[in-house]
């Protein structure tokens, strides 16, 4: 078989009819934005990630200013964070805001604010992050900034965007940082001061994964709820090496979204290809050598599970069917876990 | 990325789509990864566009992008990029519109391994020499010879077994 030949039957296969795409331009290029922004942070910290707030979208709009918050109690940062403890929150936030979305893992815990977009493009967005102790911010373009609340601060430069950094604790920081705001310093000035730490709050979720192996414990969570449409989606990941894959995965993660569908979303959701235990069911090989396994409508929620390298499937007794078996799932918040 | 930046990133991916996406389905042989792996290659492209946009050869650099992003895909999608449409993709009315052996053809090549798919779509779908094809695929010349001749050997038994005779 030659390459003319090989050529041309890629050719015929490339030349098929393609169904309508689903790709998202307008969304590839919001998530690009927030991943130059959390690059720049990564890099500028080293190991530690940073704290962002980020204020997305044109037409930001204050929401009615409250009084100048007191000072809040002196907290000292941990040295790293609890995976299912929520360590700061939100004070004030601009209007409209009604999707919240927390995000942690030991050295970084997100707190996010946004509006739902179609095209992600206009989405407004805030997000709060901090970082234990020992971890400073460093990021490009830094100038002096008044205090926040008495404790050193500086504003960055974030592709498109101001960033205020300051000392949430002694030795630890957190940054705000507002973008396509008509008034970005003020925005984040406001959230910044109004965000309090140290509130140690459990974190609940709608699915519990019962009877893991002891080497696998939680590293990662990220749940969002939505108050416009009663939507969640939580993402968990676990490790069983203590770390991420190369490709920068958990070894196993789990994501449950509360949806009934019993099909793909023609895009991101493939199609079932089987059944398990009586569920619409998928399975697939991923090219990292892992296993996935995507369950559709079970009491409502829709549940992915994965493995993203084959020794972590082999240390599953069961495989990822088992893992299915044993968790409990809870569509409604007030049954969360 | 400054307003010029995006304007042209958002020119260039809105005029190179169809062809990436041919790409990307010629790599996964299913149109919802395509979708998937595209959508992953082009918000990395924005990331890095200002490097990408002065790359001397920018559908290379998209190219390889595509690439690796197919060979390291990740299946667990964000929630948050989950998108429920009331209709859903359709995919079948597109296989009838195929004839039998358009998807005999990506039967076959959907048998051959990833890697070595990949190296054939890039050496002889894109006309990439050894070398390019190294590079794209971030590995040595050699290797994409050995990973080239399995390919091929894989292609060959797969067209058999559907009896598809395609010699020259």
């Amino acid at each position: 078989m030659d390459g003319g030949v090989v050529h041309a039957l890629l050719k015929t296969v490339a030349e098929s009819e393609a169904p309508a795409t689903t790709v998202d331009i307008g969304r590839a290029a919001a998530t690009g934005r927030r991943n130059v922004r959390l690059r720049q942070a990564a890099v500028a910290c080293a190991a530690a990630l940073t704290a962002l707030v980020v204020v997305a979208g044109a037409g930001l709009m204050l929401g009615s200013r409250p009084e100048r918050p007191s000072p809040p109690l002196e907290v000292a940062a941990p040295a790293s964070f609890e995976t299912l403890v929520q360590y700061a929150e939100f004070g004030w936030l601009p209007d409209g805001l009604t999707d919240r979305t927390i995000r942690t893992e030991p050295d970084v815990q997100r707190l996010v604010a946004s509006a739902r977009s179609k095209t992600g493009v206009d989405a407004r967005m805030v997000e709060l992050a901090a970082v234990p102790a020992g971890h400073t911010i460093e990021l490009e373009g830094g100038s002096d900034a008044d205090p926040v609340l008495g404790r050193p601060a500086r504003w960055a430069v974030v592709e498109g965007g101001t960033a205020l950094q300051w000392q949430y604790a002694s030795g630890a920081w957190a940054s705000v940082t507002v973008w396509d705001s008509t008034d970005p310093r003020a925005v984040a000035r406001h959230v910044a001061e109004s965000a309090r730490f140290g509130v140690n709050r459990p974190i609940r979720l709608p699915v519990r994964a019962t009877g893991l192996p002891q080497p696998f414990q939680l590293a990662s969570v990220a749940v969002t709820q939505s108050t416009a449409t009663g939507g969640w989606s939580a993402e968990l990941g676990y490790s069983d090496t203590g770390k991420r894959t190369d490709l920068g995965d958990w070894p196993l993660s789990l994501v449950a979204l509360n949806s009934s569908m019993r099909t793909g979303d023609g895009g991101t959701v493939g199609d079932p290809n089987t059944t398990l235990d009586g569920h619409p069911a998928r399975r697939s090989d991923g090219a990292d050598g892992g296993k996935g396994l995507q369950v559709f409508d079970v009491d409502g929620v829709y549940l992915e599970l994965a493995t993203h390298a084959p020794a972590t499937t082999a240390r599953l007794p069961g495989g990822l069917d088992a893992l299915f078996r044993g968790l409990q799932v809870a569509r409604d918040p007030s049954g969360w876990f | 990325m400054r307003g010029d930046d995006e304007r042209r990133y958002v020119e260039y991916v809105s005029a190179r789509l169809p062809w990436i996406r041919k790409v990307a389905f010629l790599l996964c042989q299913d149109w919802h990864r395509a979708d998937d792996v595209t959508q992953v290659a082009i918000t990395k492209l924005y990331t890095h566009w200002r490097r990408a946009a002065a790359a001397d050869n920018l559908d290379g650099y998209v190219r390889t992008v595509v690439v690796r992003v197919f060979l390291s895909e990740r299946r667990t999608g964000w929630a948050s990029r989950v998108d429920l449409r009331a209709e859903p993709l359709d995919e079948a009315a597109a296989a009838e519109a195929d004839p039998a052996m358009r998807l005999a053809m990506r039967e076959a090549l959907a048998e051959v391994p990833p890697r070595q798919r990949a190296a054939l779509v890039l050496r002889y779908y894109c006309d990439l020499s050894v070398e390019e094809t190294a590079e794209a695929l971030g590995c040595s010349a050699g290797t994409v010879k050995s990973q080239t001749a399995r390919g091929l050997e894989s292609l060959r038994r797969a067209l058999d077994a559907r009896h598809i005779t395609v010699e020259a």
